[in-house]
């Protein structure tokens, strides 16, 4: 039996069902390129002809990398804009921390977070292949959470679009996401910064960095958690919900 | 369920079917079945008027309390 027919915004529904759909494609899509364009790149990028840069994303609703790659005339426009030439490999974020400076200043730089770049064509392409195995493995984690949540969602809208949302679907779809997002957020920050080390110390062990320590971020952050433990309480606001409808429907 | 209801035998002593009765307190008949059948959880005052009203009976002579167990 549905509740009473009440001025749902029917359209902006089935906009944001049509926007999950894209959003899943997408997410599926963008992984299969970077995933057959990594090993390709390999090469290239050993020929000189190309630039790859990573940058490991940190955050709430950073599901997806930065994966850029660069043609021959090269630099990279936006966030940490990491230029450098084709024959080379970038990543971050990792943590700069200047050689301390005995000179008296009015101002002194201490840590920074940038990234790194890998110049030489040989030297690219061999750290490329080191880092290859675990971000593809960690980019194939995150896009599964992605399109999992994505496609949950898009299960509740429908819901809503058919006017039956206090179901015991809708409660277990609840939970599967607040689950979901605390158990994605932690992972996600044990896979970035095991990622991030692991370049930091194949850099630090192959090249002389010039006086400056290279560090792991440190700035991961459990913000994640938070929104998954709402929707978890939200689930349970839906139970009661239920609880009432049931008690609703079976008053004459 | 405590309170029962007694509908089968007021409607058999006023000759009144349940589709006829359904339509006169204004209910589907699916609600009117639930309500005959002992399964609702509630009744309206409203929808409790309009049965009396219609089968001119009290409510005592629609709802019945049974205790459960000693």
């Amino acid at each position: 039996m549905k509740t009473a027919p009440y001025r749902s915004r029917l359209p902006l529904i089935k906009f944001l069902r049509l926007l999950c759909a894209i959003g899943e494609v997408a997410t599926a899509v963008g992984l299969v390129f970077v995933v057959a364009l990594i090993p390709l790149s390999e090469a290239k990028v050993a020929a000189g002809r190309e630039s790859v840069a990573i940058y490991v994303p940190s955050g709430i609703f950073h599901l997806v990398f930065n994966v850029r790659f660069g043609g021959s005339s090269d630099s990279f426009q936006g966030y940490n804009a990491m230029p450098a030439g084709p024959g080379s490999m970038s990543f971050g974020p990792v943590r700069l921390r200047a050689p301390k400076d005995e000179s008296p200043q009015d101002i002194s730089f201490r840590d920074m977070e940038g990234s790194v770049s890998i110049l030489k064509p040989d030297d690219a392409a061999k750290a490329l292949a080191f880092l290859k195995w675990p971000f593809v493995s960690t980019l194939l984690f995150t896009s599964a959470v992605t399109v999992t949540l994505l496609e949950l969602f898009r299960r509740m809208l429908r819901s809503v679009e058919e006017r039956e949302v206090f179901t015991d679907a809708n409660i277990r779809n609840l939970y599967k996401i607040g689950i979901l997002l605390i158990f994605s957020g932690i992972v996600r920050l044990l896979l970035a910064g095991w990622l991030v080390s692991r370049m930091v110390a194949f850099v630090t062990l192959h090249f002389a960095t010039q006086g400056m320590a290279l560090e792991s971020s440190s700035g991961g952050n459990l913000s994640a958690v938070l929104p998954g433990l709402m929707i978890i309480a939200l689930a349970e606001v839906f139970r009661h919900g239920l609880a009432l409808k049931e008690d609703s429907q079976l008053t004459i | 369920m405590p309170i029962q209801v007694n509908l089968d035998q007021v409607m058999l002593d006023r000759k009144v079917s349940l589709t006829e009765l359904a339509a006169r307190v204004d209910l589907t008949l699916a609600n009117l079945s639930i309500l005959k059948t002992n399964k609702a959880r509630a009744i309206r005052f409203s929808t409790l008027e309009a049965l009396c009203r219609e089968l001119k009976c009290q409510p005592g002579d629609l709802l019945r309390h049974v205790s459960d167990g000693p």
